[in-house]
């Protein structure tokens, strides 16, 4: 018995109620939430792969085996997630937003016992549990109005969605007798060739609930409300970590369609895989184009984020052993870099008190460290190499053209593209082009978050040159799952597929070049710096046009030239058919309240119709 | 053995900036010849890269330092995985896209660069540039992934080894719709008319080199230059079956250049809209069709 695995979850809610007890003082709050996420780190050492412990809890006399179960992928998922949010948590140590501990906490216990659980009860449970306290996190923003309805919203979906796995839970335990995720798993195996439609309907209940909680379309329309309006030092984790969880999720599941015999295959893939496919691709492409025009810039990030889920969803969707492996390490690429990315806006956002992108700019050369990591985030996203971004999406192309699919390809290129516009976007209206006058006294962050800024560039670059560290133990995942695992070698020389790729030897190209280019920069001409507003302006005199900072700065309608083309799919609001939904829904139940309350002739009306229906009914049978 | 690739590897480097700015010059002689002007010398960019690298010069900071010099050297370090006749320094490191994403890194840089001097014209330079990129890279994209199909491989030189044995194999001739939708491409990819709104220099002042002076601007001038090397082989790679040695390689770069010029000279510029919506028309539909064509 390996009973170290609860403490995994036992340890976070105790922590949870001392935070809880503590919470007035937010010092002591933040202090605990982060000694709580350090000593589950260190708690993960002793959790190795293939210890397992079972627990028979006893309900009202019915025996129900809680079970937990540590595999490879849970491993990894389980350090990933306690290492960044350890780094978020110290750097929410000097944080004034509201968000509050005992509540992430919850989440941390809810995340443990999500990656290591084996039987449905547990995992239901875990998922409500993370649901909820996420819900009650994301109240906490710095605008209460927009906050509170986020909130609601994304209450809104996750119940849709708990509904949606509770009903698959209940489905398998009926049929099978067991709640064990790996027996129901196997058991929808082998019988998927008899009976294909049933475990495709089975699936799909659970799939409705991983693609609200990961945020792929159509599911897609809290994310941007939720992740906007959430706490700024929340939102890292909401971006980074929680939307793995759907991920996860769809990881347990996916085997299933190997066994695929009975459903009719498109190009080269189970049709049901094609179509999750192209789920996936329109996820990038159509979360990139939202990206584009935003102007607050977390709702930016936030499409950004469903753009990238979108990446993964596609490669994993593939289920070939270059698929997995490009869908697990995009999934911890995300996390890292957009955690960076959210943790340097949470930064920004503290010294300027606004998230509005058209009000900000020039910030670079006061806060030269947020920068830098905010600009080595963006070059990881935009996927260039040597930062870690790059891997992955090049593995993500590798497996899509391998299963000869060009036009999902071309698709998720566009987006990789687009993606490049958007972060661009975000960049210049940040921190470059001119700074207004009233952030002349912005600060760069405490040492604290220069610290975790620091760490992240680090990991950043370092997981970019060194992709063996992480290649390594997704092999170990892969040949877990029953696939083949990529022949990586030590530095990351992935080998065996369209083109090879070795980063090292990128990163000295890239090294030598720029000592190069500098070397050139030093030995030339001399050059003076000067401010500003020492800038061209077709000869005019600043001053004589009443020209500011604030209206020298580019930042508004940044693309507004194509607009227009994407203008038509804006027409489409899949906001608007939820919407809809619930107007019909209430419309409909004030209209048979109406039956009842209205008036008691009607009232009596129906019930005599209903009766004879009901005698006639009985009469014919 | 390491010394040696080094060494190597600088020499690449200044070939491409060489032939590049040779390229740039006898752009402006040929673009005067068809506007029956004289023109400059052809070693013209030579010398004024010289000059402006020995003029002082205003910075607008670290930032603007930093972006200028990546530019260049972003592209250089992407020009060295370029197989280039029978130079080919990493034969089993040609990945394309890899070289694509590098090319990126200069992009982010020089656009990093000009926005943080602040003047807004840099950045809706920078701003249109990224807009026509997104044009040209969807039919792009569809040539590349199609050309990776039909050669069943991704490494440049393995797609050159492919194009082997005479004028009929290479791809120019076995995918011309891919071939034809990769020459609009290349005319948006070189910031050539129809599609230099990035530059426009009557409307928004230069764009992106409007602040730059001295050596910023010979570093933008040096990146154009390797940006033209890279763009054309590229090209020459993929469809004009490599080349057995360096010079039938630059040449033929060369009659890819010179097509894109002589289109340059005639053409009037398109707005920026209208420059997407064509790419995402014309070039586009050829390059789906060329994959419709490999994929069934």
């Amino acid at each position: 018995m390996n009973s170290n695995i609860i403490w995994l979850v036992f340890t976070p809610l105790i922590g949870s109620a001392i935070a809880a007890i503590l919470y007035r003082v937010k010092f002591l709050d933040r202090l605990v939430t982060f000694s709580t996420f350090a000593i589950t780190l260190l708690l993960l050492f002793s959790v190795h792969v293939g210890q397992s412990y079972t627990f028979n809890l006893n309900f009202m006399g019915k025996i129900i085996p809680l079970s937990w179960n540590v595999t490879h992928l849970s491993i990894f998922m389980l350090y990933i997630s306690v290492a960044f949010g350890t780094l978020l948590t110290f750097y929410s140590l000097m944080d004034k937003s509201r968000m509050k501990g005992f509540l992430l906490l919850l989440i941390l216990a809810a995340n443990n016992w999500i990656f290591t659980t084996n039987d449905m009860v547990g995992f239901f449970f875990a998922w409500e549990l993370m649901g909820w306290a996420s819900i009650v996190s994301v109240l906490g923003g710095r605008d209460e109005n927009s906050s509170r309805h986020a909130a609601l919203y994304y209450a809104m979906m996750s119940i849709a969605g708990s509904y949606s796995m509770f009903f698959g839970v209940f489905t398998l335990w009926k049929l099978t007798g067991s709640l064990s995720i790996s027996t129901n798993v196997a058991y929808l195996s082998s019988i998927v060739g008899m009976h294909p439609w049933w475990v495709l309907g089975i699936v799909s209940l659970f799939f409705v609930t991983f693609m609200i909680k990961a945020g792929i379309f159509p599911f897609h329309t809290w994310v941007p409300m939720a992740y906007a309006y959430a706490p700024d030092t929340f939102t890292p984790f909401l971006s980074g970590v929680m939307s793995k969880y759907g991920i996860y999720g769809m990881l347990l599941f996916l085997p299933i369609s190997l066994m695929e015999k009975g459903m009719p295959a498109a190009f080269g893939l189970p049709w049901v895989n094609y179509i999750f496919m192209w789920i996936g691709v329109t996820t990038a492409v159509v979360g990139t184009v939202l990206a584009f025009f935003q102007d607050d810039v977390k709702k930016l990030f936030a499409y950004s984020s469903f753009s990238n889920l979108g990446y993964i969803v596609a490669a994993i969707s593939l289920f070939s052993s270059v698929g997995v492996t490009a869908g697990i390490y995009h999934a911890f690429n995300h996390l890292l870099f957009k955690g960076a990315l959210f943790i340097t806006l949470a930064a920004v956002i503290s010294r300027t008190g606004t998230s509005k992108m058209s009000e900000m700019g020039g910030l670079w050369r006061k806060m030269p460290v947020t920068f830098f990591t905010f600009f080595i985030g963006i070059a990881s996203a935009a996927g260039i190499p040597p930062f870690n971004g790059f891997g992955s999406k090049w593995l993500i192309y590798q497996a899509m053209i391998k299963q000869h699919l060009p036009f999902a390809t071309v698709m998720l290129f566009l987006a990789s593209t687009g993606a490049f516009m958007y972060l661009f976007k975000a960049f210049h209206s940040v921190f470059l082009g001119q700074r207004s006058a009233r952030y002349d006294n912005v600060k760069e962050v405490p040492v604290v978050g220069q610290i975790v800024e620091y760490l992240l560039m680090f990991a950043m670059i370092f997981f970019g040159v060194q992709p063996g560290y992480i290649l390594k133990p997704i092999g170990a995942i892969v040949s877990s799952m029953g696939l083949k695992p990529l022949p990586t070698m030590a530095n990351g020389y992935v080998t065996g597929m369209f083109s090879n790729v070795y980063v090292p030897l990128i990163s000295w190209s890239l090294a030598i070049s720029f000592t190069v280019g500098f070397i050139l920069f030093f030995i030339s001409a001399k050059h003076k710096y000067v401010s500003q507003s020492d800038n061209y302006t077709a000869g005019q005199i600043p001053e004589e046009w009443n020209l500011t900072p604030e209206t020298y700065q580019f930042s508004w309608k940044f693309y507004e030239p194509i607009e227009g083309i994407f203008a038509p799919f804006f027409r489409i609001k899949i906001d608007g058919f939820f919407r809809g939904l619930a107007n019909w829904t209430a419309a409909t139940s004030s209209a048979i309240k109406e039956i009842f309350v209205s008036n008691a002739q009607i009232y009596a009306f129906f019930a005599v119709a209903g009766l004879i229906i009901f005698v006639i009914a009985g009469w014919v049978a | 053995m390491i010394f040696l690739k080094l060494l190597e590897g600088i020499g690449v480097g200044l070939l491409s900036l060489t032939v590049g700015l040779l390229f740039m010059g006898l752009a402006r002689k040929i673009t005067a010849r068809i506007q029956r002007r004289y023109g400059p010398p052809v070693l013209q960019n030579f010398i004024d890269v010289f000059k402006l690298f020995s003029k002082q010069s205003i910075s607008h900071g670290f930032a603007f330092d930093l972006g200028l010099v990546a530019g260049v050297s972003a592209l250089l370090a992407a020009v060295v995985f370029l197989p280039m006749g029978q130079i080919n320094l990493f034969p089993h490191n040609s990945s394309l896209i890899m070289i694509i994403y590098l090319m990126t890194m200069a992009y982010l840089g020089m656009a990093m660069g000009v926005s943080s001097s602040g003047n807004p014209n840099a950045t809706i330079g920078v701003a249109r540039a990224l807009t026509m990129m997104m044009g040209y890279e969807l039919p792009f994209a569809a040539v590349i992934f199609s050309v990776y199909i039909f050669a069943k491989t991704g490494s440049l030189t393995n797609i050159v080894a492919a194009q082997g044995g005479g004028f009929l194999n290479w791809n120019m001739v076995r995918l011309p719709f891919g071939f034809l939708a990769a020459e609009i491409a290349l005319q948006g990819m070189l910031g050539e008319k129809p599609f230099d709104m990035a530059i426009a220099p009557a409307e928004i002042a230069s764009g992106p080199m409007v602040e730059l002076g001295g050596k910023y601007l010979g570093f933008g001038m040096l990146q154009h230059a390797v940006g033209i090397y890279l763009e054309t082989g590229i090209m020459v790679d993929l469809f004009l079956g490599g080349a057995s040695n360096i010079w039938i390689f630059v040449t033929k770069q060369f009659e890819l250049f010179f097509i894109a010029l002589l289109i340059n000279a005639v053409l009037p510029r398109f707005k920026i809209e209208d420059g997407v919506k064509f790419m995402w028309k014309v070039p586009l539909l050829l390059g789906v069709i060329q994959a419709l064509i490999v994929v069934l």
